[in-house]
């Protein structure tokens, strides 16, 4: 079975927090020698684009990845197909390690999820309700909505996840069946992602999958809204301006900025 | 497996070529425009790009491009400019600069775009050239606002033209109108304040979530070459990166008013309490779109003529072109300038 969303996220924030080192073996011998000399003074780096070349080579190197594990194998197209969805997953959650923006781009881990999920991660779901229950002071009350609408979040990712996986196996099927006996790595990547795009795109052609979407999204926003309850309740104890305050100062602001705008055009109707 | 073969050579010689590139290139600038500042209302500017011939055509020509995004991409290199191909053409050019909304701009609307930033800008365009009447280009959302303001003030559009504008969201295949169609944008505006650029960003990458996603980042190499191809690259990515943060109270009301009502075909779309009537148009419009466009599919835009007066000069113009290639790529911006020309002249 596939990791859930959420071991997914665990998984990753835990590798995260060692910060890992970028690494550049397992790779092809020719291959390896080039990747290995972009540490090596002598040869030329990047001066003005360093983050760049890093995400070149950290691309290059999963994609002759690929290419090795292709080679190894004369296997069944499904096969084939299996591999480029196992590397093209890889490559995904390590451009996630080696970015700063977590987790909102992890969704970008759902569509490359590569085999099908049917089952929750109960025990993550049980772990929050538990801590729930035992928050059960009115004190904890922002708290147990922020538990609550994870939960929420979690089932809705989950759902998702359960749309796409049906996805997958349309465009899986549309692939076999338009896929030539011998074809270049390249075209078989580019034929994956067309294939997959436009089924994906044709999906959201029914209301199950515009609610299932949406009920995600939605359910992230209360996340956040339950979270700024949470500083709402507590920024007070801590002597910060809660969020409330800072919307209600906002607010005034603009209803001032509306003033100023109102008599600029009057002067300006006048001036004319 | 031959073709793997040959494929991890090819690899390895891209990878070669792109290290290289990358070695002596010399640092990107982000794109900016370089008009000059005529008119400025809270972070709005309005921008003037001169004709580049002595004789200049009459009447001045406004582009009002998206709240989303940067108009930066219409001048992004000298020889794809699309305001410079515009300019070298006769045209004065007059450019709204939207600007980056803040958390003090959490409130504007609809209404403060279209009847005062966008009316103000007309007036003093008018002012300045001391005509009666303004020619104006609107950009995908751009063209939806130069719509609505043509419907509420026809008098004051001599020629309108629209270009790669969404009009009817209910067709088949407007996948971000189906995104939107079940969201609580109230809630995500309640959450964020205001939308911010990120995360319109990856609504937009996950419209096609392989191809510019996964796929594109193994394709990397390939688009490193050469220092040409690289620098064009890296600009487009910056453009792609810098976008703004989207007005909670604007988003709001375009979410729900234009996409989910399907405003300007149902008549939901309200400026100051007034509904946008599309009929209510009668300047000649050049309705101008991409048939490989998967932001605004050409369906969508092309129900305009449906929408129109049937008094009301109309002409189209389909190009093979994804959103931004409509106006980019040297193939078809061309066209889209000669037949700019023609509608103008």
């Amino acid at each position: 079975m596939n990791p859930t969303l959420f071991s997914q996220i665990s998984d990753l924030l835990n590798q995260l927090s060692v910060a890992p080192a970028f690494s550049l073996s397992n790779v092809s011998d020719s291959l390896n020698s080039s990747f290995s000399n972009i540490d090596n003074p002598d040869i030329k780096g990047s001066k003005h684009h360093p983050d760049l070349l890093k995400q070149l080579v950290r691309n290059s190197h999963a994609f002759t990845q690929l290419l090795e594990a292709m080679d190894d194998t004369n296997d069944s197209k499904e096969r084939r197909l299996t591999l480029l969805r196992d590397h093209l997953h890889l490559l995904n959650i390590e451009s996630l390690m080696h970015s700063t923006q977590v987790p909102q781009p992890l969704a970008r881990l759902l569509f490359t999820s590569t085999q099908p999920i049917f089952d929750i991660n109960t025990e993550y779901a049980d772990q929050l309700k538990s801590m729930r229950d035992s928050l059960s002071s009115a004190l904890y009350q922002p708290i147990n909505e922020l538990i609550d609408a994870v939960i929420n979040w979690h089932q809705s990712g989950h759902n998702l996840l359960k749309e796409l996986d049906k996805i997958s196996d349309i465009a899986t099927t549309q692939w076999m069946e338009s896929a030539p006996e011998s074809e270049p790595m390249s075209d078989m990547i580019q034929r994956w992602g067309a294939i997959y795009d436009q089924c994906y795109a044709e999906h959201f052609e029914h209301t199950g999958m515009q609610l299932t979407q949406s009920s995600w999204l939605n359910h992230w926003a209360t996340m956040k809204l339950a979270w700024k309850h949470v500083l709402n309740e507590y920024a007070g104890l801590l002597g910060m301006p809660s969020p409330l305050q800072i919307e209600t100062l906002v607010q005034r602001f603009d209803e001032q900025r509306r003033r100023i705008r109102s008599l600029e055009r009057r002067l300006s109707e006048l001036e004319s | 497996m031959k073709g793997s073969e040959d494929d991890r050579i090819h690899a390895e010689s891209q990878f070669t070529k792109a290290a290289d590139t990358l070695s002596t290139l010399a640092p990107v600038k982000a794109p900016t425009l370089d008009g000059k500042p005529v008119l400025s209302i809270d972070k709005m500017r309005l921008l003037y790009f001169p004709a580049n011939q002595s004789e200049s055509k009459k009447t001045p020509l406004i582009i009002c491009y998206a709240l989303v995004n940067r108009p930066t991409i219409l001048d992004i290199e000298p020889d794809r400019s699309f305001i410079k191909g515009l300019c070298d053409r006769g045209y004065d050019i007059y450019l709204i600069d939207w600007g980056y909304p803040d958390l003090c701009d959490r409130h504007l609307s609809l209404d403060d775009y279209i009847a005062d930033y966008l009316d103000c800008v007309i007036k003093e365009v008018c002012k300045r050239t001391k005509e009666s009447q303004v020619n104006l280009l609107g950009i995908c959302q751009g063209g939806v606002f130069s719509l609505a303001y043509a419907s509420l003030h026809p008098e004051r559009i001599k020629r309108l033209i629209t270009l790669v504008t969404p009009v009817d969201t209910s067709v088949p295949g407007f996948t971000l109108s189906e995104m939107i169609r079940e969201t609580d944008v109230a809630q995500l505006v309640n959450a964020y304040g205001n939308l911010p650029g990120s995360l319109l960003n990856q609504i937009y990458a996950s419209l096609k979530p392989l191809q510019l996603g996964v796929i594109k980042e193994f394709t990397l190499a390939g688009n490193l070459l050469s220092d040409t191809k690289a620098r064009s690259y890296l600009l487009m990515e910056q453009w792609i990166n810098d976008s703004p943060d989207l007005s909670g109270q604007a988003a709001l009301e375009f979410a729900e008013l234009f996409f989910q009502g399907n405003g300007l075909v149902n008549g939901h779309l309200m400026i100051e309490g007034k509904p946008i009537v599309l009929s209510h148009i009668n300047a000649p419009i050049l309705n101008i779109f991409g048939l490989k466009d998967h932001l605004v599919p050409a369906a969508s835009s092309k129900a305009l003529k449906k929408a129109l007066h049937k008094k009301t000069r109309y002409t189209e113009l389909a190009l093979d072109a994804g959103h931004i290639g409509v106006f980019i790529s040297p193939r078809s911006q061309r066209k889209v300038i000669d037949a700019i020309e023609l509608h103008l002249s």
